[in-house]
């Protein structure tokens, strides 16, 4: 009993990360069909940035996810300014996009390489201890991710749903020629949603470097994960990508469990591409119809 | 303008560069150029090779695939272990590593051509990661030989010791690295045969239709998941004996070419080469080759610098080397431009001006050169 609690606990713990590791994804895969392969460098930008606040400047806690909120801002206005600007309106973006943030990660991660050096340190935003369940333990570290996730996903949902801002990016979405008949700035609409997807990731890398540790790979494996998860749940369904986060964390701890830690991933991959033959679209993603 | 007569304008043009950059490189070993660099042109024949593949699936067929490195692996680990686990001649473990490739691919095929675009890229970058977390992570005692313990695929060592192509016996110590100079050189060149011819039949032509008009082409009939699982394999044969060709001749076999920079490298040659045209993989694996040897003066900010190439070229030459080399040989004066246009109708002017800019950038699209 005290095995299977420590299960369920433990994939509370990997679900939480990658449900927060989806959000930011899901928002630029869902509104821009951009394909940020570069989200990694986000979540290493916001992790280094908080770890800077804290051990670096030695500052109050309550600083850390404001500034890592300041650099995750920064490197989206970076990314949209020197290079997504140059390619939104190419009739091949979507593969150019996929070769640039492949490209931007491998920089991203070789700056942080150079720069702060290869080991691995432990993020000091961090809630040591947990609730003690006959036995099993549940970190309260999890329980803030979860919680944050969710404010997170409740900002995105204000964000798009209620502000002109996510009117204007919705409807860049939809349907890009006419929001620029009618006189959107399509340019500026992209550049507003890569800063908020920043801005999430970077909070959202804060998160997953308080689980794992701050070093430069970190957000790569993260990011893969979380991108096998947002086309399984559904392009762009926020609160999908979400629970199948939770569904997927929770299937690789217990294959972990039963097999061996090193079978965790093929596991996930290999159910993730039996249910993409069942349903190609996600298994809550609509089937899009391409007009000619 | 007679279609027929353009191609076969193209083929011989195709045919003559080919021809005298075999020369090229079949005489320059006479100039005695030193060993370093004639070891170095060899890897560029292996990444040209297999770029010359990779620019099949993802420039001709326009399947966004990142796990191509896989395929390489899958085609020298087979060879690997054949020829350590079995004792095979090399030669023959290199032909069922590229037939085995070619099984590998085409099931990669069959689980990932199923969804849109870019989401391929995703699934086969995923397929590529597990493969090499799986090889790191193997532990376990397969077979023992001297007293060491060697894992099934090598962990994160990797395969030795399971044999050479038997250059020493042949040529002598001294010129084996003109065997396997002349080696990586004709896998270069019967690869790109078939690549050109592949690109120049009527197969390669339903590709082109494929990635460049997927409903256009359905409707005319062409089965999309057929054409390009078809595609997908038969890429899959060279780019086994790529690696095979790279393992034998580097006598090891590891999980380092299904990395993150490995990938990037190999896809900045084809980025900047030109995706999709002729001569782009073979232009663009020697440009990044030059590059690469210059910027290992750098050291630490190799891979930042191969990132910038990257991401200079899609901005500023969006169809690589090859579009530039077209516009220099096509290049007119913007004055001239307006005035065959010849008419003092602006309006007619303007429509004149502004479907040479939209020309340019599909006939840039489907250039061959």
């Amino acid at each position: 009993m005290d095995i299977f609690l420590q299960v369920i606990f433990s994939s509370l713990t990997v679900g939480s990360i990658y449900a927060v590791g989806t959000i930011a994804l899901s928002l630029l895969l869902g509104t821009l069909s951009m394909l940020n392969l570069a989200h990694g460098t986000f979540i290493a930008a916001g992790g280094y940035s908080a770890y800077w606040t804290m051990k670096v400047m030695g500052a109050h806690w309550i600083f850390a996810l404001p500034i890592s909120v300041v650099a995750g801002v920064i490197s989206g206005y970076l990314m949209y300014h020197l290079v997504v600007r140059w390619l939104y309106d190419r009739p091949d973006f979507e593969i150019d996009i996929i070769i640039v943030t492949v490209a931007i990660a491998a920089l991203g991660e070789n700056i942080f390489l150079n720069v702060a050096g290869p080991e691995a340190r432990r993020q000091p935003f961090h809630i040591d201890g947990g609730f003690h369940i006959a036995d099993a333990v549940l970190p309260y570290q999890t329980i803030l991710t979860v919680a944050i996730a969710l404010v997170l996903l409740i900002i995105v949902a204000l964000i798009l749903g209620k502000t002109k801002t996510g009117m204007v990016i919705r409807a860049v979405s939809q349907q890009r020629d006419a929001s620029k008949l009618v006189g959107i700035n399509v340019s500026k609409s992209y550049g507003q949603a890569i800063i908020i997807a920043g801005a999430i990731a970077a909070v959202s890398g804060v998160l997953v470097t308080g689980m794992a540790q701050v070093f430069p790979g970190v957000g790569s494996s993260v990011t893969l994960k979380a991108l096998v998860i947002v086309i399984i749940a559904g392009i762009g369904n926020l609160p999908a990508s979400v629970l199948m986060a939770f569904l997927l964390g929770a299937f690789e701890v217990t294959v972990q469990y039963i097999f061996g830690a090193r079978y965790g991933f093929p596991a996930m991959l290999g159910l993730v591409i039996i249910g993409l033959i069942w349903r190609p679209y996600g298994i809550f993603g609509k089937e899009t119809i391409t007009r000619v | 303008m007679s279609s027929q007569q353009n191609i076969w304008g193209r083929v011989q043009r195709d045919f003559w560069v080919g021809l005298a950059f075999v020369v090229l490189f079949l005489i320059l070993p006479a100039f005695e150029p030193g060993k370093y660099i004639v070891t170095q042109i060899t890897l560029f024949f292996i990444w040209a090779a297999v770029v010359t593949q990779w620019n099949l699936v993802f420039g001709v067929g326009g399947i966004f695939s990142l796990g191509h490195m896989a395929i390489f692996a899958v085609g020298g680990y087979v060879m690997a272990m054949m020829g350590l686990y079995n004792e095979w001649n090399l030669w023959a473990a290199m032909i069922v590593g590229g037939i085995t490739a070619v099984i590998f691919s085409f099931l990669m095929g069959v689980l990932t051509l199923r969804l849109r675009g870019p989401y391929v890229a995703v699934m086969t970058l995923a397929i590529a990661q597990v493969m090499h977390a799986l090889i790191v992570t193997d532990v376990e005692c397969y077979f023992k030989k001297d007293m060491i313990c060697i894992n099934f695929t090598g962990g994160a060592k990797g395969i030795m010791k399971f044999g050479d192509f038997g250059f020493k016996e042949w040529l002598g110590y001294k010129y084996v690295v003109f065997g396997n100079y002349y080696l990586a050189l004709a896998l270069l060149v019967i690869g790109s045969i078939f690549a050109f011819s592949i690109m120049y039949s009527s197969l390669g032509a339903t590709f082109r239709a494929v990635r460049d008009h997927t409903i256009c082409a359905e409707t005319r009939g062409v089965n999309r998941r057929r054409a390009q699982l078809l595609l997908f394999s038969v890429s899959g044969f060279f780019t086994g004996l790529a690696g095979g060709v790279y393992g034998g001749i580097y006598r090891t076999v590891g999980p380092d070419s299904l990395t993150l920079p490995v990938l990037l490298f190999l896809l900045s040659m084809m980025v900047i080469g030109g995706r999709g045209t002729h001569w782009g993989p073979i232009l663009g694996a020697g440009a990044l080759m030059l590059a690469d040897t210059t910027l290992r003066g750098i050291g630490d900010y190799r891979i930042a610098g191969l990132s910038l190439i990257i991401i200079l070229s899609i901005i500023f030459l969006p169809r690589g080397l090859v579009g530039l080399v077209y516009d220099i040989f096509n290049w007119k004066p913007r004055s001239l431009i307006q005035f065959q246009a010849g008419s003092a109708d602006l309006r007619k002017l303007q429509r004149e001006k502004n479907s040479k800019k939209l020309n340019l950038r599909y006939i840039g699209k489907t250039s061959t050169l």
